[in-house]
């Protein structure tokens, strides 16, 4: 089944606050799986 | 001043007055609905017809999508702002083409409040109205962001997956790193073009003239960021992280990643993960943009299972920039010397660029003449606010 393109609205999100001055308040929203780390390349690259 | 000096600046015509009526367009529609309370983390909408020009661009409606965040924190606080251009992905030419509705404008705000309280719609309205300066200078700058993209409407996939990448990159919650990646959404030419337009809003509303031009300058967030950047430098970097070395090493820990031994070789581990997990975040988006402009469901539910077909043109489109992304692959390291060399650039550029906005502040005469002219209007006025 064909589907029209989906009209995209990709937000650019602009900080206000900063990770230097309000590092406090920033981590805050930082998600438990923002801190896990992958050590390899999703895709072989060449 | 004239048009064509202040556009050299990177300030359109009459933007600096749109913000203002943007505030205030966004203050009357809210103050319809002061009967909503809040206790948990909620969005929600408000539309309203304006009339906001910007140079040639007449904005008409303007969409606005509140965020409120209840955290630990004692005062309401202003956390991002955000635009959101409309388009379609045009998958034959791998490019992101604007919807050309530029006369509708979707933007956000985003608020911390303080957990554990009832927020009214009043406290909010409150917020809005007290940091005036605060809020308008960066409606300002999301006026920026719908202006340069009516001016340039369409952009390859790559690039969007690129900025948005490296803007959401979390850098594990580190936070020298995490100052690295802001540092790079600063540099960004996206970032770059609005960034005068926020400092003028700045000044104007601030009344600063020519000879108070330089403390304004000094003090302001926008300025001194580019002057960090300015004298930023990987010794620093490395300085910084090897103060938050308990952080980097919980983090190894938590994601079951053996600990070297050395100081040195943790944080060479860390900038190297680092630079895997943005190139894998860069993938992820790209690979989610090519899909979403797929029309035929079931090929694009094969791509997302299994990839791309590397001998399709979306195969070889995505590999090649995958590749590009990954260029630094066999030192990472280099990665973040290549990208401190364009922090210094950029810092001196913008720092220079923003020192040019002294052409808009008030001449001190002129200034003087525009009091006259007010106390002779008022003085003129019958008793009408002027």
């Amino acid at each position: 089944m064909d589907k029209e393109p989906e009209i995209k609205t990709e937000w650019m999100i602009d900080p206000i606050i900063n990770p230097k001055d309000n590092w406090e308040l920033y981590k805050l929203l930082i998600e438990k799986e923002d801190v896990k780390i992958n050590t390899d390349y999703n895709v072989s690259i060449k | 001043m004239t048009k064509i000096l202040k556009e050299a600046l990177g300030v359109p015509e009459n933007i600096l007055k749109s913000g203002v009526k943007l505030h205030q367009d966004i203050l009357k529609k809210l103050s319809y609905e002061t009967n909503n309370y809040f206790d948990e983390d909620t969005e929600f909408q408000i539309s309203f017809k304006t009339d906001l020009m910007i140079n040639d661009l007449n904005i008409k409606t303007v969409n606005v999508k509140i965020e409120l965040n209840f955290v630990d924190t004692d005062k309401i606080v202003l956390g991002s702002m955000g635009y959101a251009p409309r388009y379609t992905h045009n998958i034959k030419r791998f490019m992101s083409v604007s919807l050309q509705k530029f006369s509708e404008l979707y933007m956000s705000i985003s608020l911390y409040v303080p957990e554990n309280k009832e927020i009214s719609m009043s406290d909010i309205i409150k917020f809005l109205k007290d940091e005036t300066k605060v809020i308008i200078p960066s409606l300002s700058h999301e006026l920026k962001h719908a202006y340069d993209q009516s001016k340039q409407p369409e952009k390859p996939l790559s690039n969007t997956a690129e900025y948005a990448a490296t803007t959401n990159f979390k850098a594990f919650a580190i936070q020298p790193l995490k100052i690295f990646f802001h540092y790079i959404y600063l540099t960004t030419l996206t970032e770059t073009l609005v960034k005068p337009t926020e400092v003028a809003s700045r000044m104007e509303l601030s009344g600063v003239n020519k000879t108070q031009f330089l403390e304004f300058l000094l003090n302001d967030r926008t300025f001194q960021e580019f002057m960090s950047l300015k004298n930023y430098s990987f010794e620093y970097l490395v300085s910084e992280l090897k103060k938050d070395i308990k952080t980097i090493k919980s983090r190894l820990v938590g994601s079951d990643i053996k600990v070297p031994r050395k100081t040195d070789d943790v944080i060479k581990l860390i900038l190297e993960l680092a630079y895997v997990n943005l190139v894998n975040q860069k993938g992820d988006l790209l690979k989610h943009l090519i899909l979403s402009a797929e029309k035929n469901l079931f090929a694009r539910f094969m791509e997302d299972l299994g990839g791309f077909d590397s001998e399709s043109d979306k195969g070889r489109y995505f590999y090649k920039k995958m590749e590009s992304f990954a260029k630094y692959k066999n030192n990472p390291i280099d990665f973040y010397k290549d990208q401190i060399k364009m922090f210094n650039f950029v810092g001196n550029k913008m720092s220079k660029k923003i020192g040019k906005l002294y052409e808009m502040a008030q001449d001190p005469k002129e200034e003087y003449s525009n009091i006259i002219k007010k106390i002779y209007i008022k003085s003129n006025s019958n008793g009408q606010r002027t």
